[in-house]
């Protein structure tokens, strides 16, 4: 129970710093806390149910995990670089050409 | 038999591993690629195919093959029953035509390796979810297929309305998986089991209440694939994707996943399914109100792809009204029936309409309908096939649609209300009319401005046969329903014949007419009154025109929310937790400021003070000093004149150096005296 709770409470940090964070380090760290929240998640209540399979998705989930963030690491270098900043709320629209499309479907 | 073992694995199998080996064959040739993509669609086409006779003539309805997959008794397994074979012909059979149409339409594009790749993907996924004997093992095809509709309306990945209406459609769509999963989790909680097998026996023990929270949460998985009200908007978003894609994914097969779990939801539950409070009447309002809505929106739109995905939208309505409207056990009666029948004709005819709207953006480079318009005479084999999509759509005899509409109303006006049926008629009356439209505005008329700049082309020939082949299908299909029938196991009376007499088709055929005139009036002759009407001063049409604000909605308020309690969260985290250790820590900065202040330099001062004392004691004790030196000055220079005079003696030492030795001797005398004392001798 007391993994539920911690994994619950990870979830929530998590979950706080999606909200709150604009830098994108740290939305990516609170990412991993979720993720991690929901793996321990898992795995607790596989192993309180004794099913032997929580210790095999334990590692399965670590794996892909990682790979995960690997990727995700490197989108954010691309990120970062592409666009000079870290900063996630400058980075959501950059293009110019919506406007563009706006007015063409503007005159009826 | 054995056949059917083996087909039926190989069938998702087949596509999803050859999916990892597209990119392999590319490293080779680009021909090669293509050629293989088309081989693995065929090759999963025949294995769909062989599993038709199995279960036509299998009478205990079903054929389950299961395989162990995660120890502590789940498994993973096929299905065989009507209903899941029907779809995985479909989905393969179309996968075939659109990768045959994809070599026309995607020549030249870059990154076609990721396309095909995530063709086959989608091809294996979809057939997995039809076919999957659990519900947990559907979950996951049914993640796949999403992610394959995301991979493939983002393809155009440099353009960037491409990639936000892939997020969009991701996120809406995450919704309905969302509840999907809550009630795939509710039912293993309750009965221990994902298997379909297993559930239909175990689903009478559960109360009501249980059954119907799932039933309504599985619906509302429903809504957001088959884009039904309020979810609806996502589809017209997901337009952004190549047009091949548009007709596989979003007309033909993913859509209609909802379709297909509200289906297998109702074969499930069986005769249980009538006594669920409130949700045969949902799923047929739903259906009804998406249907009207969805056709009214097609009215209005002037995009190409939009007049048909709003029309996808609607007919989606239609499958799900008659769904709704199921009251026996779901294999006999013919609102269930209803639906398969129109989802089939529905992928006929819109993937039809597709396949010429690629062909005609392919031509043009636009897809606002507003720089079409004569095309008639420039694309004759096209417009040829449009005619008969038109007529198809409209649900005109004897069409596919005729048969597959009129039943979808017939089961509607034996269950359900007065008012929807009149929905639903209102429903067929503008979908006539927006096909009208269409044609209107695309192939007839003068050609615009923007045309006489271009020479148009027609479509190249491997564009335009599988689009012959769906339109010969819109024309057959119709005539097919008997087959199909029994294949379905449908047990209420059905007649070719007698839909042409029926009353349903008199209503339809009354209701046709001033439709026509009124789109005759205003968009051929161009009556004033219409135009008004059209204006946009017209609330009506403003309503129509943004889509009845749904997408403002979710823009402005959802979003809105959002980001208020983000600010939110962020305020209290600014004043809270980010605030309150600098104020601290501020406020130590200040007290240490304060401290230094008044402690440190009153401490300074009285140090000052002290040490100024000390200096002014010291000069006087100086000049004591220097009065005494001079007096003994004045002494000794006595004591030597008197001295030199008596004995002419030297230079007298200097008085000072006496005294420091004077006082280093006794200083060591002292020292001594206190070692001694200190040694205790």
């Amino acid at each position: 129970m007391d993994f539920v709770i911690l994994s619950m409470v990870m979830l929530a940090i998590g979950i706080y710093g999606l909200l709150t964070q604009r830098h994108l380090l740290k939305v990516f760290v609170s990412i991993e806390l979720v993720a991690t929240a929901a793996t321990l998640n898992f795995v607790m209540l596989a192993s309180s149910a004794s099913i032997g399979v929580g210790e095999s998705f334990l590692i399965l989930a670590f794996s892909t995990d990682t790979c995960v963030s690997a990727v995700i690491l490197a989108l954010l270098v691309i990120a970062s670089r592409k666009y000079g900043t870290t900063d996630i709320s400058k980075i959501v629209s950059p293009e110019p050409e919506d406007e563009e499309e706006e007015n063409t479907e503007a005159d009826a | 038999m054995q056949l059917t073992d083996v087909s039926s694995w190989l069938v998702w199998i087949l596509p999803l591993v050859s999916s990892v080996f597209v990119p392999l064959i590319a490293k080779f040739s680009a021909k090669a690629r293509n050629y293989f993509v088309i081989l693995i669609g065929a090759v999963t086409a025949f294995l769909a195919f062989t599993l038709i006779p199995a279960v036509a003539s299998g009478a205990e309805g079903f054929i389950n093959l299961t395989a162990p997959w995660i120890p502590g008794g789940i498994t993973a397994g096929v299905f065989i029953d009507p209903l899941s074979v029907l779809f995985a012909c479909l989905v393969s059979f179309f996968g075939l035509i659109i990768v045959i149409y994809s070599q026309g339409y995607m020549k030249g594009e870059a990154n076609l390796t990721r396309y095909y790749f995530f063709m086959l993907l989608f091809i294996g996924s979809m057939i997995g979810l039809v076919i999957s004997d659990n519900f947990l093992q559907m979950f996951i095809f049914w993640e796949m297929v999403g992610l394959c509709s995301y991979a493939l309306i983002s393809f155009w990945s440099n353009r960037p309305e491409s990639v936000k209406s892939g997020n969009k459609v991701f996120l809406m769509t995450r919704i309905g998986d969302i509840l999907l999963l809550a009630a795939i989790g509710i039912l293993y909680a309750s009965l221990g089991t994902f298997s379909f097998r297993e559930t239909i026996t175990l689903l009478p023990t559960l109360p009501t209440s249980t059954i119907t929270t799932v039933a309504f949460l599985l619906f509302g998985g429903a809504i957001a694939k088959s884009a039904q009200l309020p979810l609806h908007t996502w589809l017209y978003s997901a337009m952004e994707a190549p047009t091949s894609v548009s007709a596989l994914l979003h007309a033909a097969t993913m859509v209609k996943a909802g379709i297909y779990l509200v289906a297998r939801f109702i074969l499930i539950a069986g005769p249980l399914v009538a006594t669920l409070p409130l949700w045969l009447p949902s799923v047929a309002w739903v259906g009804v109100l998406t249907a009207f809505l969805g056709a009214t929106m097609a009215l209005y739109t002037t995009d190409i792809k939009g007049v048909l995905a709003y029309s996808t939208v609607s007919q989606l309505g239609f499958m799900m009204a008659a769904l709704g409207s199921v009251s026996l056990a779901a294999a006999a009666s013919l609102g269930w029936f209803a639906s398969l029948f129109h989802m089939v004709s529905h992928a006929f005819f819109e993937g039809l309409g597709f396949l010429l709207a690629g062909g005609i953006i392919h031509a043009l480079g636009t897809r606002d309908m507003r720089l079409m318009g004569g095309l008639r005479k420039a694309m004759p084999i096209t417009f040829a096939l449009a005619v008969i999509m038109i007529i198809t759509t409209s649900g005109l005899p004897p069409f596919a649609a005729f048969f597959s509409k009129g039943l979808v109303i017939e089961s509607l006006m034996e269950t359900g209300t007065l008012l929807q049926v009149i929905l639903l008629f209102a429903a067929t009356a503008l979908t006539f009319a927006y096909s009208l439209r269409f044609m209107k505005l695309t192939f007839l008329g003068n050609p615009s401005e923007h045309l006489k700049k271009l020479h148009v082309h027609e479509a190249p020939k491997i564009m335009l046969v599988p689009a012959g082949i769906l339109a010969a299908l819109c024309i057959v299909w119709g005539f097919i329903q008997p087959a199909l029938g029994s294949f379905l196991h449908l047990e209420a009376e059905t007649s070719l014949l007698g839909a042409f007499f029926n009353i349903e088709t008199a209503v339809f055929a009354a209701i046709l007419v001033p439709t026509a005139l009124l789109i005759y009036a205003t968009y051929f002759k161009n009556f004033s009154v219409m135009n008004a009407i059209r204006s946009d001063k017209n609330p009506v049409s403003k309503l129509l025109k943004h889509g009845y604000f749904f997408d403002d909605f979710y823009e402005k308020v959802t979003a809105k929310a959002v980001m208020v309690f983000s600010g939110g969260v962020q305020f209290v985290e600014d004043i809270g937790f980010e605030a309150f250790p600098q104020k601290f820590a501020n406020g130590i900065v200040r007290l240490a400021g304060g401290v230094h202040k008044y402690l440190d330099t009153a401490t300074d001062q009285f140090l000052n003070v002290v040490a100024g004392r000390t200096l002014g004691g010291a000069s006087k004790v100086r000049t004591l000093d220097t009065l005494a030196d001079k007096l003994l000055d004045l002494l000794a220079g006595k004591t030597l004149r008197s001295a030199s005079k008596a004995a002419k003696a030297t230079k007298a030492p200097r008085n000072s150096l006496q005294h420091y030795l004077a006082a280093a001797i006794i200083g060591f005398i002292m020292l001594v005296v206190l070692i001694i004392i200190s040694i205790g001798v």
